[in-house]
């Protein structure tokens, strides 16, 4: 007696923890909703689509945070994933193994610097590195819209560069941890069919596809809400442009510069229902990761009708 | 050690003074032998009944037909009188052939600990063997020697040659990549792909260059329908492969590996992770291949080395221990341990 009743404790101890998260999350989306009930009363759908950001004259559209996020987040995801996914490669299949360890304790150190630093190296390192590249950049390029605008360093690239330097290491880790997993059976199935050590590195990653496309995708959620570092770069100006070079704003840039300065109720609140949109959209980009996931998973697995086989094997 | 020991006593059979092709004396009581074989218990059709068709066949058939091999000439002539049946036959008897793989003095470490101790034996052409001993006795270790898939191990190291038509395996000037496209092989545990069936089989011929469409189809229905696998999968080859039972799987990764047309194809534990039916059905393609191929099976199952098999290796603690035709080492083995171990008294 005494005995199941500790199972059953246990049961609802750790239960109660469980729903705890799913509390937080709810409270969190209904508390960024009622905080924000009146830029969302004013505004309506509007909000995601206008880009004036006037303060002054109460007007507030997010349009040029929600740009700025993904598309600072994207650059950044398609500069890390091949870095990221050739430091996994390089540390699980190809490097000596006295390096694999220090390897890999090395790009998870990466991702345990504080944001702050890595702003501080950007604007002291990476700022003026990205001014002399644009400087030198020829001006038939510069009639290009991806390379237009002025020569300030601050910018979308240099927000994308240090973002890609962010996610490296958890897109790294992660794809290396999946490539691990790989069965070794895997890749001797492909040695043993007259397979080059590059095409048996291939079947280790289709074999982990759908874990290796969940590594991006953290990364990029990572990239989503990444601020501080982003915030020191980016140059915070809220434009909408395919520019490299011109500055721009993200979401979570806004937040963290104006929440301080936000004076009357209707400012908080749209800098507020800002905060939902970030919610919603890492929201989003996580349920889409995992669905992706789970697709590629049900198509390597897809059970077809497997009774009628069965049968004919016992038959034979 | 114990290999030369064998092979002088070899020497000292009638067959003949060519230690690099084992005797084959003893013929005369083969059929009853084999009947007196241990059977397993499951009643399984194919073996026995077509086996002892085949028996039949290769008696009237076994006697060595001209050309025998060049060594060993003596040998030859001393078998056919043994036999007293001199009909002429196309068909070689399985002693006078050249040896498909020759094994000399191969050693193996990984790290510093040996695993294989001056191996040396000869693998027969389109035969099977079986290679058979106690779990850690290196037979696993030797399989994957012959088509250097201990390479990926780091720190494993050979020595000692094995060649296959004469060609190192391990010289300098040799292809792995090559000698791995001749030298298929099937694992223990079944590994297709996650894609569909169709592209597990063509992976192969694929990272092999081949493209066209047309002779893509082509090779595979041919591989899978050696592999006993067409007619169960053929409406549904674009279905995953891993949707296919444990057997299934298995004879899969068999066309997969037979696609690519192998010469020889290692076995290691094919049947070992299947249920009695399944493993009846691969040992019955085992049977069939060996038209084709040349086959080198490894098998904790002694009844299915014993029901596969044309020659028997033992290999035990890292040693070739004894090489002869199956039913010898099954019904009249020379060593104490071989008969210590295939009477289950160890192992």
């Amino acid at each position: 007696m005494k005995r199941s009743s500790d199972d059953r404790s246990f049961r609802i101890g750790t239960g109660a923890f469980a729903a705890l998260v799913l509390l937080i999350v709810l409270g969190i989306a209904f508390e960024l909703t009622r905080q924000s009930a009146l830029s969302i009363a004013k505004f309506g759908l509007k909000f995601w689509t206008t880009s004036t950001w006037d303060p002054v004259s109460g007007d507030f559209g997010a349009l040029p945070f929600i740009w700025g996020t993904l598309y600072s987040s994207i650059l950044a995801l398609l500069l890390a994933t091949p870095i990221a996914l050739g430091i996994a490669i390089f540390i699980s299949e190809l490097s000596p193994r006295v390096l694999r360890q220090p390897l890999a304790y090395l790009t998870e150190l990466l991702a345990a610097i504080p944001s702050i630093v890595y702003g501080l190296w950007g604007v002291f390192v990476l700022v003026p590195i990205v001014r002399k590249l644009e400087l030198a950049t020829p001006a038939a390029l510069k009639k290009i819209p991806l390379f237009n605008g002025p020569p300030l360093g601050v910018g979308m690239l240099a927000a994308a560069l240090i973002l890609a330097v962010m996610v490296i290491p958890f897109t790294s880790s992660v794809a290396r941890e999946i490539l691990k997993n790989v069965p070794s059976t895997q890749r001797e199935a492909a040695y043993a069919l007259g397979a080059t050590r590059w095409e048996a590195i291939k079947v280790a990653i289709g074999f982990g596809k759908s874990g290796i496309i969940g590594a991006v995708m953290l990364g990029f959620g990572r990239a989503l809400g990444e601020t501080m570092a982003v915030t020191m770069v980016i140059g915070n100006s809220p434009q909408v442009s395919a520019s490299l070079f011109k500055p721009q704003y993200t979401m979570a840039a806004v937040i963290a510069n104006e929440f301080t300065e936000a004076a009357d109720e209707l400012y908080l609140h749209a800098l507020i229902e800002i905060g939902l949109l970030l919610f919603i959209i890492t929201v989003g980009v996580n349920l889409l990761s995992r669905m992706l996931i789970w697709s590629t998973k049900r198509r390597a697995v897809a059970p077809t009708i497997v009774t009628p086989i069965v049968a004919e094997e016992v038959a034979a | 050690m114990m290999t030369i020991e064998m092979r002088r006593r070899d020497a000292a059979e009638p067959a003949g003074e060519d230690a690099s092709v084992p005797p084959r004396a003893g013929r005369a009581s083969f059929r009853a032998e084999r009947d007196a074989l241990p059977r397993t218990g499951v009643d399984v059709p194919f073996p026995d009944a077509v086996r002892r068709e085949r028996d039949d066949a290769e008696w009237n058939a076994a006697v060595p037909a001209a050309g025998p091999a060049a060594s060993s000439p003596p040998q030859n002539t001393n078998h056919a009188q043994l036999l007293t049946r001199t009909q002429p036959s196309a068909q070689e008897g399985p002693m006078s052939q050249e040896a498909k793989i020759s094994v000399s003095n191969f050693d193996f470490y990984y790290g510093t600990a040996k695993v294989l101790h001056g191996i040396n034996l000869d693998i027969p052409d389109r035969k099977v063997t079986a290679l058979i001993g106690p779990s850690g006795c290196g037979k696993s270790t030797f399989i994957r020697s012959i088509n250097r898939m201990n390479d990926i191990i780091p720190d494993a190291r050979a020595s000692g040659s094995i060649t296959i038509d004469g060609q190192d395996v391990y010289g300098g000037d040799a292809d792995v990549v090559e000698l791995r496209r001749r030298v298929g092989m099937v694992f223990q545990k079944s590994n297709p792909f996650p894609k569909s069936i169709y592209d597990n089989v063509a992976y192969g011929l694929r990272i092999g260059g081949m493209r066209n469409k047309r002779q893509l189809d082509e090779i595979i229905e041919r591989s899978l329908t050696r592999a006993a696998l067409w007619h169960e999968v053929k409406d549904r080859l674009h279905a995953s492969a891993l949707a296919l039972s444990g057997g299934q799987q298995q004879r899969l990764c068999i066309a997969r590996a037979l696609a690519v047309d192998p010469e020889i194809v290692l076995m290691d534990e094919p049947a070992s992770a299947l249920d009695p039916i399944a493993t009846s059905k691969i040992e019955e393609l085992i049977y069939e291949l060996k038209d084709n191929y040349t086959i080198v099976i490894v098998t904790h199952n002694m009844q299915q080395a014993a029901r596969v098999s044309d020659r028997t290796a033992f290999f035990m603690l890292g040693r070739l221990i004894e090489y002869a035709e199956t039913n010898e080492i099954f019904m009249n083995p020379k060593e104490k341990m071989t008969e210590d171990y295939v009477t289950g008294r160890f192992g």
